[in-house]
């Protein structure tokens, strides 16, 4: 297993409403849990499936005929940006596409917002497929893992299932857009005062 | 450019001003960011640390110049005088970086700076020259190549810009070097796909073997069209998904920088009237672009344009 630090770019009703999610231990959940409110474990498993994973990546906001919605109102998955690398033959170089500019570009929902909040997560990615298990994020960003073409490929996304638990983000930092200036501000950082750092989960022994 | 030319497009100006913006905003953001390394830099660092910063500073130059080109290309649909002006900037810090693709931008975007700096120029020849024709390089100048040189695709872009210095062909020597790197390279006949559309490297090396020769006959119609018809492809299938390129979301190129650019440089080379003679002259036979393919060259057209009567626009 891997360990993957994230950045989860959210546009929120405001300051209160960001820190909620930390404050509340809520951590950050599916658009599916969202709109339905209550999930059950019984769901759940149904829900986490390679078709729907394609469509939360490629047809996010295509009508599901499962649900006659758009999809991307009951997703179970959660996109978080973690920057990639494209390969361009055409210029013979390799490109680099920072989580940092994608999180800021879907937290302003495409330049249309002026403020955003950045959460700093991390989470545990499998190095295969493994849609179907909820306590490990997918590597869609992988092409040796995702090998069909998306056109998203370069939106560096790793997908995370149901819920990003609290004690996983580690701030929320709140970017504000100086349209006049044209440069992003970072106004706050509110650390989590319960964030678990990942490195709990070094494979490296003790002497005992 | 003209509300005909974004409805051709299928493009929300508003939105095109908010990834202008965006781009612009997050490229900024992102210099202060090199600053910081900078200041970094100029401490006591292990020699670890050091290399790592190096890197890190690398990466982030290229983060900068992409996203100025980006802003540059989604300014093209909006705002001429802005896209000149980012994708100059862009332009600027790729040839810092060795990527002969910014001297390209540069000229397309600014006009050449190289006509009253001829040690660079007949440095820049040579590169050429020491790449396809190492025995006709000046051998007491042998100067140490940038890696990205080595690709064709940097060589191509190279070749372009030292083609549309409006002073290069009648300067007799530098004139016969590039005609024989146009006449000689392999690439003249290769199938290298360079630039977002992906075209063969042998239609830029036909390119710059017309801008050279001062060939402006038929120009769009005879070089453009293979660009225009792969970019209206690329254009019509993105549109297929409506949100993401009315969102100004889709992983496409709206603008093709590299059409522009070459249009851009051919009315620097020729002059402007004998390149909008042809993208006007919509009875003419002669030029028979789809709309959205026209409307691309248009924005090559307005480019030179917005430069007009500044560095290097004749």
């Amino acid at each position: 297993m891997i360990v993957q630090w994230c950045i989860k770019g959210l546009n929120m009703q405001g300051d209160k409403a960001a820190r909620d999610i930390i404050d509340t231990r809520e951590g950050i959940i599916c658009n599916w849990w969202r709109t339905v409110h209550q999930i059950a474990p019984s769901e759940v498993r149904g829900k986490l499936t390679a078709r729907n994973l394609d469509l939360h990546v490629n047809h996010f906001t295509s009508i599901d005929s499962a649900t006659g919605c758009s999809f991307s109102e009951n997703t179970p998955f959660i996109s978080l940006s973690c920057g990639t690398i494209e390969r361009d033959t055409a210029a013979q170089t390799n490109l680099v596409h920072r989580a940092l500019q994608t999180a800021l570009w879907f937290g302003t929902e495409f330049g249309q917002k002026t403020a955003t909040y950045l959460y700093t997560c991390w989470v545990v990615l499998s190095p295969r497929p493994s849609v179907e298990i909820e306590t490990v994020a997918e590597e869609v960003r992988d092409l040796n893992a995702y090998r069909r073409y998306s056109s998203f490929q370069t939106e560096g996304e790793v997908t995370a299932k149901i819920q990003v638990q609290d004690n996983h983000i580690q701030t929320c930092e709140k970017w504000e857009w100086n349209r006049s200036a044209l440069k992003f501000e970072r106004q706050w950082v509110y650390p989590n005062p319960r964030f678990t750092p990942p490195e709990q989960l070094s494979n490296v022994r003790e002497l005992i | 450019m003209s509300i005909e030319h974004l409805g051709n497009l299928g493009v929300d100006p508003e939105r095109a001003l908010n990834a202008a913006d965006f781009y612009q905003s997050y490229a900024n953001t992102v210099q202060e960011e090199i600053h910081d390394v900078d200041r970094r830099l100029g401490q006591f660092q292990t020699p670890r640390e050091f290399s790592r910063l190096q890197d890190y500073r690398w990466h982030l130059l290229v983060d900068t110049a992409s996203s100025l080109r980006l802003a540059g290309q989604w300014a093209l649909t909006v705002d001429m005088a802005r896209a000149r002006e980012l994708l100059g900037r862009a332009g600027t810090i790729f040839r810092d970086l060795g990527h002969a693709f910014g001297l390209f931008l540069t000229v397309a975007a600014r006009g050449s700076d190289l006509e009253g700096n001829q040690d660079r120029l007949k440095r820049d020849i040579d590169m050429l020259l020491q790449l396809h024709q190492p025995q006709r390089s000046r051998a007491d100048e042998v100067q140490d190549i940038p890696g990205p040189m080595n690709h064709p695709q940097q060589q191509a872009y190279l070749l372009l810009a030292l083609c549309s210095i409006p002073d290069v062909p009648v300067q007799q020597q530098h004139y016969i070097e590039l005609r024989n790197v146009c006449l000689e390279s392999p690439h003249k006949e290769g199938g290298t796909p360079v630039g977002a559309l992906g075209l063969p490297i042998r239609h830029y090396w036909t390119i710059a073997f017309a801008l050279l020769e001062q060939n402006a006959d038929d120009f769009l119609s005879t070089h453009m069209q293979s660009f225009t018809s792969r970019y209206t492809d690329n254009v019509l299938s993105a549109r297929s998904n409506r949100y993401l390129w009315e969102h100004a979301a889709a992983p496409v190129d709206v603008a093709d920088i590299d059409a522009v650019g070459i249009v851009s440089c051919a009315i620097r080379s020729f002059g402007r009237d004998a390149i909008a003679a042809q993208l006007y002259e919509r009875g003419d036979d002669r030029v028979r672009l789809a709309r959205i393919g026209s409307s691309l060259l248009q924005m090559g057209y307005e480019l030179a344009e917005a430069d007009r009567g500044q560095l290097g626009y004749q």
